[in-house]
């Protein structure tokens, strides 16, 4: 490919710089060919890629904190089941969810937890006579600090960040 | 490495070393500039595929989403206000070269024996291009796509005795809906471009087979030589294709692509209009009043039409020289010359859009609000703007910028005013856009902010 001279009807008499001044411009065509090859490319693939991998490097960043009720009517020293509802913004659409925590109440600090079992995603219970979280699905179980009691989970149950807002009421991190 | 599987891959194929001949083919001499046209297209089109295809990732064709869709892509997606942008000036700037290539394959003369059905396949996809001109352009279901899908599906619906079910059948239903929006999109993504590739592949296949029928006879003088077409044509081809291109991305960046109000079948003051390139006969219909529309609308049209396609049949004479065939030359040149005043006299004379077409709000104004600034629009505006999306007002919303649940009682009017214009004037590091908006707009938005106490 590359050597091919262009069939030209040169004729022979045709010096020897004339052919090298072609020789050049011919190379010269195809630098420029390979440039504007690249230019054109970077130029739609740039604004696309960025669109389409966007959500590889984009993650959404909308902090949402989200009333769960007003923070004196947990009681100290328990753990107390909340369903909250929850606005999720779903790319252009933004639509409700329930959401079902556990808030349990150390004087003045509240955690949060998660009622998804870090096992497989069911969601947990709590027995209170036994104090401990019990997952349904594999006999997972936690205890009321959320660390594993026993069964498969592998890690501890999640914890929402959680603060008490001006006005009294408990607020969590929504994710 | 690379030469092994190349040698691979040609020994069973032979694609590798046809490709190769093509590239090596000599075009007739005379070839230049003028016959980069149709590469330039053919990047256009590629464009057009590549943008399209991320467009459809993000877009849902149903009223009640497209719009909040496209708002999305516009505001929240990194790049999608470009890549939108790339698609809406490519769709305009390849219906110009469309008709420049075209225009030149005319007066060269090219069409003739044996390539009239290079030329047929080349005016099926220029047809092809205007249906998607046309389907696109009620995508993004704003005010001046349903409006203008409203009036050119009334246009159909003028077709003599037939036009009713024409109507019917392009709207889906008896009004512009849901319905209709779902059919222009299948119409859009899944029909018009396999035509397109269909056409596309019988005119190239036809030119490459045939090759180019460069210039009329007299431009071959004695010293001509033929003209390689790689690198010599093929580097012309793409210095036009890169230029092209180059306008279009700045386009993009700098215009991007319009977005009007959401569709509003109730609003009475819109005045609809058609995009640039249908504008000439939009205007003709305003010279042909009652009976005499359907000439506009239906027969003008479609004889055009049908004369462009078959006109490798009306003019057979072997002769291309555009000067002895005064004939076709003439009248093509008095049709450009026709679309050409009636698109400039449309796009001047025409009344200005209430609203829509208003100066965008002076970003150095800082004067007070207007007493007559309404909240509860305000409110509506808000919400259409999708500012909650960086915004919360009372914990709905995302939390990118500040929190405005009390912003009445922090910031006065003149800066909220200020602010909602300009966002980086305090601030050069702040990410929010400018709300670009009429003046009425931003009133009444900073009215709705200064009402949150």
């Amino acid at each position: 490919m590359a050597d091919e001279t262009p069939p030209s009807p040169t004729p022979a008499s045709r010096s020897a710089e004339g052919a090298s001044t072609k020789r050049t411009r011919r190379s010269l065509m195809e630098w420029g060919i390979h440039l504007l090859a690249a230019l054109a490319t970077a130029m739609v693939a740039l604004p696309v890629l960025g669109t389409l991998l966007s959500p590889i490097y984009a993650r959404s960043k909308s902090e949402n904190w989200v009333t769960v009720g007003a923070s004196d009517q947990f009681p100290d020293g328990e753990t107390v089941k909340v369903v909250f509802k929850q606005v999720k913004r779903d790319g252009y659409m933004e639509s409700e969810h329930p959401v079902t925590v556990y808030v349990s109440r150390q004087a003045d600090r509240y955690t949060v937890f998660s009622a998804t079992c870090t096992h497989l995603g069911c969601a947990v219970n709590w027995i209170g006579a036994e104090k401990k979280f019990q997952c349904p699905c594999h006999n997972g179980a936690f205890g009321p600090d959320g660390k594993v009691l026993y069964g498969p989970p592998p890690k501890p149950l999640p914890q929402l960040q959680a603060r008490v807002n001006g006005d009294g009421q408990l607020e969590v991190l929504a994710i | 490495m690379l030469k092994r599987i190349y040698d691979w891959t040609d020994e069973r194929t032979g694609l590798v070393s046809m490709a190769e001949e093509e590239m090596h083919k000599p075009l007739p001499p005379g070839v230049g500039w003028p016959f980069s046209l149709g590469s330039a297209i053919l990047f256009l089109v590629i464009v057009q595929f590549v943008t399209g295809f991320t467009l459809a990732t993000l877009y849902a064709p149903t009223p009640d989403h497209a719009y909040a869709s496209i708002q999305y892509l516009e505001r929240n997606v990194p790049y999608g206000r470009i890549v939108r942008g790339l698609h809406h000036w490519t769709a305009s700037v390849v219906v110009i070269v469309m008709f420049l290539h075209l225009l030149r394959t005319l007066i060269y003369g090219a069409y003739k024996r044996p390539r009239e059905m290079t030329w047929m396949f080349g005016v099926g996809l220029f047809f092809v291009m205007l249906g998607f001109a046309f389907t696109g352009y009620l995508l993004p279901w704003d005010q001046k796509s349903y409006w203008g899908t409203v009036v050119g599906t009334e246009i159909a619906a003028s077709v003599p005795l037939v036009g009713e079910y024409v109507l019917r059948l392009m709207r889906g239903s008896n009004d512009v809906g849901a319905l209709t929006l779902s059919r222009f999109y299948a119409v859009h993504v899944m029909l018009l471009p396999w035509l397109l590739i269909g056409l596309l592949s019988g005119h190239l296949f036809l030119v490459r087979k045939l090759g180019t029928a460069g210039p009329w006879a007299e431009h071959q003088g004695e010293n001509a030589r033929p003209n390689p077409f790689y690198p010599n044509q093929v580097f012309k081809d793409m210095v036009v294709a890169v230029g092209i291109g180059a306008f279009v991305l700045y386009m993009a960046i700098q215009v991007g692509a319009p977005l009007e109000p959401v569709a509003n079948p109730a609003a009475t003051d819109y005045i609809p209009r058609p995009e640039w390139y249908f504008l000439s006969l939009y205007q003709l219909l305003k010279y042909l009043p009652g009976r005499l529309e359907v000439v506009g609308t239906f027969i003008l049209p479609t004889l055009g039409g049908i004369a462009l396609f078959f006109l490798p049949f009306l003019d057979r004479s072997p002769e291309r020289h555009p000067l002895k065939r005064p004939w076709v030359v003439g009248i093509a040149g008095v049709t450009t010359l026709g679309i050409a005043i009636l698109t400039a006299v449309a796009m001047f004379t025409n009344p200005k859009q209430p609203g829509a077409e208003t100066p965008v709000a002076d970003p150095t104004m800082t004067g007070p609000v207007t007493a007559a600034a309404d909240p509860v629009r305000g409110k509506k505006l808000y919400e259409d703007f999708a500012c909650g999306s960086c915004h919360v007002i009372s914990g709905q919303g995302n939390a990118v910028g500040p929190e405005l649940t009390h912003v009445g009682s922090q910031r006065d009017a003149a800066y909220l005013k200020k602010k909602t214009i300009n966002p980086k004037f305090d601030n050069p590091e702040s990410i929010m856009p400018p709300t670009q908006a009429p003046p009425k707009d931003i009133d009444d938005l900073v009215a709705y902010m200064e009402s949150l106490k």
